[in-house]
């Protein structure tokens, strides 16, 4: 078989197909009322939702700090742990600020009436800033358990000595706290770790063989021009 | 603007249900991305400038929607028996030599990337050299070499 017979094969199977699909403007209408499940819109979404939990997240933290735990630990709590957690008050506030100026930048070019070259390097270039998104967040929510968890730590030990009516220096340097101490620092490690794998492995599974393939694609064009 | 849209689409829609014919394997696929394609040519029309012909205009954007069209890492059936499923769907209105050409298009389109189904379809569609190079954005160059290699790779899976 040759390539025109191709050509002639494709011109009873097109015009054929194309009436059998053939829609009315109502359904066209129709069509066009329903959400899109489009990647990137959905991506969209994704982001305003990470965006406004970074905000709750930030207010609760300042709520918290300001107002709630005033009263019961501002004047115990040693000053590194009030720094560590203004430091993460101020990541999260941060992380918000440079997050919406790279994704706007990313975004400002994307659209699908460019040429695909444009049109892949832009999906490519939003993808990449959702996943640092992605792995922000997820350092956020790693660095508050890690924070809390210290925290808790401390206050947990300096209770103890109040209990015990000892020195809290005398007892954090006791075997048995430095043991504890060490088996919490062990098991948070285990926790951030296996998190933090979990995560990237669902991350992986979802987007990783898009990305591969948008890159295969752009690789493709690349290649001859 | 929305009902001007919607005659135009409709006097056209054959272009992305050819997209659509070459790119979905299954008729799931084929509703979601016509679906999308239309999506993205309402979210596009405004930009369209009438210096370019809107089918032209079409074939890029529905291109570039199949190109780049995100699908879940599904359990996938059998690939091959869907396709020989909806294909004797498509193909039973056919006399035995047509019913064979086309099996054998789809089979041969089926094992090419997504840049050289858009090339085929369009070479398919009777489009220049030209032509196809303004729909894609990519130059006359790489599309002549490119449609070289699709040649060879048809004329060698027919051979087979």
């Amino acid at each position: 078989m040759e390539l025109k017979d191709l050509k002639s094969a494709w011109d009873k199977f097109s015009s054929n197909d194309a009436s059998k699909h053939q829609l009315g403007e109502e359904a066209i209408y129709e069509m066009l009322k329903k959400r899109t499940r489009n990647f990137i819109e959905r991506i969209d979404r994704n982001i305003r939702i990470g965006v406004v939990f970074l905000i709750l997240l930030a207010l609760f933290f300042a709520f918290d700090d300001v107002l709630l735990s005033s009263d019961m630990s501002y004047q115990a709590t040693p000053i590194w742990i009030q720094l560590m957690e203004g430091a993460g008050i101020l990541f999260i506030v941060g992380s918000f600020v440079y997050f919406l100026i790279s994704y706007r930048l990313a975004t400002k070019d994307y659209s699908h009436s460019n040429d695909l070259s444009r049109v892949l390097t832009s999906i490519i270039r939003i993808l990449n800033v959702y996943r640092k998104l992605f792995y922000m967040a997820l350092g956020i929510l790693l660095l508050i358990l890690s924070i809390s968890f210290i925290s808790g730590m401390f206050m947990g030990v300096e209770l103890k000595a109040i209990e015990l009516g000892a020195n809290v220096d005398a007892l954090s340097t006791a075997p048995p706290m430095i043991r504890m101490i060490v088996i919490g620092i062990v098991v948070l490690l285990l926790v951030i770790s296996g998190l933090f794998f979990l995560f990237r492995w669902g991350f992986r599974k979802l987007y990783g063989n898009y990305i591969f393939k948008l890159k295969a694609t752009l690789m493709e064009l690349d290649e001859i021009e | 603007m929305e009902k001007e849209f919607v005659q135009i689409i409709s006097q056209n829609q054959g272009i992305i249900h050819k997209v659509c014919s070459i790119y979905c394997d299954s008729e799931e696929d084929r509703r979601d991305l016509f679906q999308e394609i239309l999506a993205q040519l309402w979210k596009s029309f405004p930009s369209f400038r009438s210096e370019a012909k809107f089918t032209t205009w079409m074939y890029r954007v529905a291109l570039n929607t199949a190109i780049t069209s995100f699908k879940k890492n599904k359990r996938q059936p059998d690939k091959t028996g869907i396709e020989v499923a909806n294909f004797q769907l498509a193909v039973e209105e056919y006399d035995h030599e047509t019913e064979e050409q086309i099996k054998l298009l789809h089979q041969a389109i089926t094992n090419l990337s997504g840049i050289e189904k858009s090339i085929v379809l369009l070479y398919l569609e009777n489009k220049k050299y030209e032509e196809i190079a303004e729909i894609t954005g990519i130059t006359q160059n790489y599309v002549r070499v490119k449609m070289n290699r699709i040649k060879k790779k048809l004329k060698k899976y027919m051979n087979h």
